[in-house]
């Protein structure tokens, strides 16, 4: 998701996900896709460290970061299905 | 956990080191798993498909840029994404060959090769192999030779495997299409044990046709591939239909017809796409997974009574191992009998050698890192000590 809150940037390297109709996509299922690919990113990091998932310090940086985005898109998209 | 009450969630990859033969190269990357989610849906790349409408020309999201990168990548003219590596030997088949014609593939070709040329109606003949189980470039001439005194014409195509399924040794597929060439016999390149993980130089080998398998070596899912070729072939084989429907006088303009259409029309091409630019780079990293390879098989040669079944050292990350001279010795008088090297090693979180397998058996260690690597070589020196076999 890009810094300045766009709704057209989420991309999958070069391929833009959502949005393609250019109406701005509803901050929700932005968030929604946003918690989805952080977790994406953890469950990557399990696989590779399996089986002991014993995590390197960059991999454990990794991991918070990850959790970190899923948290927050998880908060914003609890406000706003709340709304 | 269950997905609709009775599909058990996949777990093996998170939980433990996977050393299945045919899943290595397959594995999903993050980027693909995140295009699945978002492209699951059944006609997914159709949300913006324009004229001609077909899945290799939509710009939005850019299949039609993948398509270009693609055979870029293999450094060929044109390619196509096909339900797996089986369709597009399919395709060549049916574009290229004529009922009764006959067709060489390698006496260590994938069965899927058979059924190609079965299905054009046309009949196989294998290149035997050496006595280093390669086939060479000189074995393909002399069959050439052998054909076409027996029936009066050449075959009308090769098929050859770089890296074969069964052992994963390396034939000579540059020797095979100098040969193929002179009898101006066209060649397909099997690279199904290739294309995805090692570079793959379509016109420096000298082929006609470069075929991949997502599922197999591209980090995508099943089905999906890739069939590549020359601008000399690529007429012939994504021919456009001529069909008109004789009541409603209906034509289908540029659907090409080996390719029955649109292929890959929904998440399994957008994960393909996900995965490419990693696929991309991680070719280039192909000699030290071959290095971690011969560090795992050197492990097991460690262990008395262990051969490498494969071509030894290794080019490849698929290896065979006969185990008979160790572990089948402990499986003959264990009450697990085969089943307790599988025990042992899913014990310590490896999976994937075929349960119950003792004597030869595979195993490939592509996608994993050094930890990995070291913890599987561990585990299998200290199952050999358990049962006394160092």
């Amino acid at each position: 998701m890009a810094a300045n809150g766009s709704f057209l940037s989420i991309k999958i390297n070069n391929i833009k996900l959502l949005d393609y109709w250019g109406l701005g996509m509803d901050n929700a299922v932005d968030n929604l896709f946003e918690a989805l690919f952080a977790l994406t990113d953890l469950r990557v990091l399990l696989r590779e460290t399996a089986p002991l998932h014993k995590l390197s310090a960059e991999q454990q940086m990794q991991a918070r970061e990850a959790l970190a985005r899923a948290k927050a898109a998880l908060s914003k998209l609890e406000e706003e299905l709340q709304e | 956990m269950k997905i609709a009450g009775n599909i058990p969630v996949r777990e093996v990859e998170e939980n433990f080191i996977n050393i299945q033969p045919i899943q290595a190269a397959g594995r999903l990357t993050a980027e693909a798993m995140k295009a699945l989610i978002a492209y699951g849906d059944g006609y997914s790349t159709c949300d913006q498909c324009r004229k001609p409408f077909r899945l290799d020309k939509i710009t939005k999201p850019p299949i039609a840029e993948f398509h270009s990168d693609l055979s870029k990548f293999l450094n060929m003219d044109e390619a196509r994404v096909t339900p797996g590596a089986r369709r597009a030997f399919q395709a060549v088949c049916l574009a290229l060959v004529e009922k009764g014609d006959t067709v060489l593939v390698s006496a260590l070709g994938h069965y899927t090769e058979f059924l190609a040329v079965e299905n054009a109606k046309a009949i196989v003949r294998e290149v035997p192999t050496n006595d280093l189980n390669i086939v060479t470039g000189d074995a393909v001439a002399q069959k050439i030779e052998e054909v076409t005194r027996e029936q009066g014409n050449p075959p009308a195509l090769v098929m050859l495997d770089h890296f074969d399924y069964s052992l994963a040794n390396e034939h000579d597929v540059a020797g095979a299409a100098k040969a193929a060439h002179q009898y101006d016999i066209p060649i397909l390149y099997n690279g199904a044990y290739t294309v995805g993980i090692k570079p793959v130089d379509g016109k420096a080998l000298g082929v006609d046709f470069v075929v991949g398998s997502g599922h197999k070596s591209m980090a995508s899912p099943a089905p999906s591939g890739v069939l590549a070729t020359t601008s000399g072939y690529a007429d012939t084989v994504f021919s456009t239909t001529q069909m008109i429907g004789d009541v409603t006088g209906r034509q289908f303009g540029v659907k090409e017809v080996q390719m029955l259409g649109c292929t890959l029309m929904g998440g399994n091409i957008l994960a393909m796409m996900a995965s490419f630019p990693t696929v991309r780079r991680r070719v280039e990293g192909w000699g030290e997974y071959v290095t971690k390879s011969n560090y795992v098989v050197d492990a097991l040669l460690s262990i008395k009574g262990n051969m490498c079944v494969s071509e030894y050292p290794r080019k490849h990350t698929l290896s065979k191992v006969d185990t008979t001279g160790s572990f089948d010795t402990v499986a003959r008088i264990h009450k697990r009998r085969g089943f307790f090297f599988s025990d042992e090693l899913k014990q310590r979180g490896i999976v994937g050698a075929f349960s119950g397998a003792t004597r030869a058996w595979k195993l490939n260690t592509y996608g994993l890192s050094w930890d990995q690597i070291r913890y599987i070589a561990d585990a299998f020196k200290e199952i050999a000590g358990k049962y006394g076999l160092l």
